[in-house]
C-alpha cells in the first residue's frame, strides 16, 4: 500500500490559484473471479490490487483562467477534480487551491469554491429554487444586500427570474441546470469546478450554459476548471486544455496550438457549379488531399484538406478547377483531434 | 460557522423539509394510520387476555394509558436516516454536502424534526379518537416533576436512537447494503421496544435483562416514568442506564462517522 504522504505546497505566485506537485492517487481493490467457488473463496481470502489513478501530475492554474480537463473514461480527470475540490485525499504529492490543502475542507476554503456536478443536484426537488438560494445565503453567511445583488445578476445572466418561485420538479432539465449553476455561484466563489455541466441538455440549453459560464468568467473573474466529454463546451469556454490519459497529463496548453500541432491541415469544403476532374485537382493542388467528392448534374461538392502554410495559395487556385459557388474553411472537428491524440497514445503503448 | 449561523441553517432546512413533507401529506396519513394500528392491536390482545381470566402484573388503567400514549412516544423518539444514509453515500450525494460549509447532519436533524411535526399533526387526532374509545380506563397522570422527567427521558431516548440510526447508516461507508442490519434491528425492536408487549409483562426471570437493554430506553422507560410510579432508586437506576446508553451511542456514532469520512476521502464517492 502506498504510504499516505501529503505536504503543503507553497503557492509560488499570487496569480496561481491552483497548483499541484507530483499529485498521486492510488486505489486498492480486490479481484473477484467468476463462479460460486470463487465467490466463497473471496469471503475468506481476498486478493487486493493497487491501481494508480493519477500518476504524479504537476499543474498550475492562474486566476481567471478557464481550463478544460479532457480525457477518455478512466483517464483520471474526475479523480483529479475530486482531489482539487477536497473530496479525495491525495495518496502522495501536494495540492494547493487558493492556498488551502483541499482535503482538509476548511470552512474558509469551502466558502471560496464551488463544485457543480452535472448528475448530482444541489436543489431541493419539492420546493422552489429560491429556497435553495436562501439556504446558501445562510450557509455562506451572505448579507441581504450581497445576496440580492448576486441573485439579480445571476437571474439576469441566466434568464431564470421567472423560474425562481416554481417547484424545481416542475422545471425542465435545462432550466434546472441553469438554477443549479445559480445556486453554486450565489456566494461568488473564486474557483468553480464543473464536472460534465451540460450532460443531458439540449443544444439550446447547452449554448445558454456556455454563454453564461463565459460571462461569469469575464464579469467576476472566476477561475473555472471543467471536465466534459462535449468538445463544444471545451471549444466555447477554454483557452487552455489539459489532456489526461492513464493518470498523466499528456498535453497542457493552448487549445488553438493543440489543433495546429495535432492537425496541421485545414479542411476546405468547395461547391463548384459543375463537374470537377479529380486529376486536375491533383495537378493544380499537389499539396492537398481530396477527402470526398459528390456530384450531381448541376454542382460538385469537394472536401479537401490543405496544409496551413499553403492555405492561401490553395484558395487562390480553386477557381482554376471550375466555377466556385461556395467555400467553407474550418479546422478539423475538435472531437476528431482529441480522438486521434488518444488513438496515437494507445498505439504507441501497444507497439514494442 | 458560528452557532447562530448553524441555527439559521437548520431553521432554513427545517422550513424546506416541512414544505417538502407537505408534498407527501397523503402518504403521511397512511403511515400514521399504520403506526397507530400496533398499539390498538396490542391493547386489544392484552384486554382480551385479562378478560379471559389471566392475572396481569399491571392494572387495566396502566395498560390502556400505556398503549394510547405509546404511538406518540414512539413518534417523538423515532429516526429513519439509517435507511437512506447508505444510498446517499453509495450514490455520491454526500459529496454535495461535503463541498459546502455545512454538515450533512444539519439536514438529517432538520428532516427528522420537520417530519415529526407534520406526523404529529396527523397522529394527534387519531390518538384522540383511540383514547376516546377507551376513556373509561384512560388516566394520564399530571405533576410537573413527573412530566419534566418524562420529557428529559424522551429527549435522551430520541438522541440515543438518532445516534443508533446514524451508526447503522454510517456502516454504508464500508457496506453497499445495510438493509439486513436494519431488518435485524427492526426484529429486535418488535420484541424489546415495548410496542406490542409492555416490558412489565415480560417474565419475572427476564426482568434483569429487559430493564437494562437498549431498546427499553427509546420510549418504554419514559412511559414508565410517566405511568408506573417508579421509586427514586428505580428512577436513578433507569436514568443512569439511559444516560450511559445515550453517551455510548453518541460517542460510537461520532467515532464511526469520522472513520467513515476518512475512508470516503480515500476512495471517493
Amino acid at each position: 500500500m502506498v504510504e499516505l504522504h501529503t505536504r503543503a505546497l507553497a503557492t509560488t505566485s499570487s496569480d496561481v490559484v491552483i497548483s499541484t506537485d507530483h499529485l498521486v492517487k492510488t486505489y486498492q481493490y480486490h479481484r473477484q473471479q467468476a463462479g460460486l467457488v470463487n465467490a466463497l473463496k473471496s469471503l475468506v481470502h481476498r486478493e487486493y490490487q493497487t491501481r494508480v489513478a493519477v500518476k504524479g501530475i504537476d499543474l498550475a492554474v492562474r486566476r481567471g483562467e478557464v481550463v478544460g480537463l479532457l480525457g477518455p473514461n478512466g483517464a483520471g480527470k474526475t479523480t483529479t477534480l475530486k482531489m482539487l475540490t477536497g473530496l479525495l485525499r491525495p495518496s502522495d504529492g501536494a495540492v494547493s487551491v487558493l492556498g488551502f490543502q483541499p482535503w482538509q475542507r476548511e470552512t474558509e476554503f469551502l466558502r471560496r469554491i464551488a463544485l457543480v456536478m452535472g448528475q448530482k443536484s444541489m436543489l431541493w426537488w419539492d420546493v422552489s429554487a429560491m429556497e435553495s438560494l436562501l439556504l446558501h445565503k445562510d450557509m455562506y453567511g451572505l448579507d441581504e444586500a450581497t445576496f440580492r445583488e448576486s441573485v439579480d445578476e445571476l437571474a439576469e445572466l441566466l434568464d431564470v427570474r421567472q423560474h425562481l418561485d416554481i417547484q424545481v420538479r416542475r422545471l425542465s432539465l435545462g432550466e434546472r441546470m441553469k438554477l443549479e449553476l445559480m445556486v453554486a455561484l450565489v456566494h461568488r466563489p473564486e474557483v468553480l469546478f464543473l464536472d460534465e455541466p451540460t450532460i443531458g441538455l439540449d443544444v439550446v440549453a447547452k449554448a445558454r450554459v456556455r454563454t453564461f459560464l463565459a460571462d461569469v468568467n469575464r464579469h467576476r473573474g472566476t477561475t473555472i476548471v471543467i471536465t466534459s466529454h462535449d468538445m463544444d463546451d471545451i471549444e466555447a469556454l477554454c483557452q487552455r486544455v489539459m489532456i489526461m490519459t492513464q493518470g498523466e497529463i499528456e498535453y497542457d496548453g493552448d487549445l488553438t496550438q493543440l489543433v495546429r500541432t495535432t492537425q496541421p491541415r485545414k479542411r476546405i469544403r468547395v461547391v463548384f457549379g459543375g463537374p470537377v476532374d479529380l486529376e486536375t485537382v491533383r495537378t493544380q493542388l499537389p499539396d492537398v488531399d481530396v477527402k470526398d467528392r459528390t456530384e450531381d448534374h448541376s454542382e460538385a461538392v469537394v472536401m479537401i484538406e490543405s496544409p496551413r502554410d499553403v492555405l492561401s495559395e490553395t484558395l487562390s487556385r480553386l477557381p482554376l478547377l471550375g466555377p466556385v459557388i461556395d467555400i467553407d474553411v474550418s479546422d478539423t472537428d475538435i472531437d476528431e483531434i482529441i480522438r486521434e491524440l488518444f488513438t496515437r497514445r494507445s498505439e504507441a503503448e501497444v507497439s514494442p | 460557522m458560528t452557532m447562530s449561523q448553524k441555527w439559521r441553517v437548520i431553521r432554513r432546512l427545517f422550513a424546506i423539509n416541512c414544505a417538502s413533507t407537505m408534498a407527501y401529506r397523503f402518504e403521511f396519513i397512511i403511515w400514521m394510520a399504520g403506526s397507530i394500528v400496533t398499539p390498538i392491536v396490542g391493547l386489544a390482545i392484552w384486554r382480551a387476555t385479562a378478560a379471559s381470566g389471566a392475572t396481569l402484573p399491571v392494572s387495566a388503567t396502566y395498560l390502556t394509558t400505556y398503549f394510547v400514549m405509546s404511538s406518540l412516544f414512539a413518534l417523538a423518539t423515532s429516526s429513519w436516516h439509517g435507511e437512506w444514509m447508505p444510498s446517499m453515500i453509495r450514490e455520491g450525494k454526500l459529496s454535495i454536502w461535503l463541498m459546502r460549509p455545512g454538515s450533512v447532519y444539519f439536514e438529517i436533524i432538520a428532516n427528522n424534526l420537520a417530519e415529526k411535526v407534520i406526523k404529529l399533526v396527523v397522529l394527534l387526532p387519531m390518538v384522540g379518537i383511540f383514547g376516546w374509545f377507551f376513556r373509561d380506563d384512560l388516566a394520564v397522570p399530571g405533576g410537573v416533576l413527573r412530566w419534566t422527567l418524562t420529557i428529559i427521558s424522551l429527549l435522551l431516548g430520541a438522541i440515543m436512537f438518532f445516534s443508533l440510526r446514524a451508526l447503522v447508516g454510517t456502516i454504508g461507508f464500508w457496506m453497499e447494503e445495510t438493509r439486513s442490519i436494519n431488518v435485524a434491528i427492526g426484529l429486535l425492536e418488535g420484541i424489546l421496544l415495548g410496542g406490542i408487549i409492555p416490558l412489565a409483562l415480560f417474565p419475572e426471570w427476564s426482568q434483569g435483562f429487559v430493564a437494562a437493554q437498549v431498546f427499553r430506553f427509546r420510549f418504554a422507560f419514559s412511559l414508565d416514568v410517566l405511568l408506573a410510579d417508579l421509586s427514586t432508586a428505580e428512577l436513578i437506576q433507569g436514568f443512569a442506564w439511559q444516560l450511559a446508553w445515550t453517551a455510548g451511542m453518541v460517542a460510537a456514532s461520532v467515532w464511526l462517522w469520522n472513520r467513515g469520512r476518512a475512508v470516503f476521502s480515500a476512495v471517493g464517492g
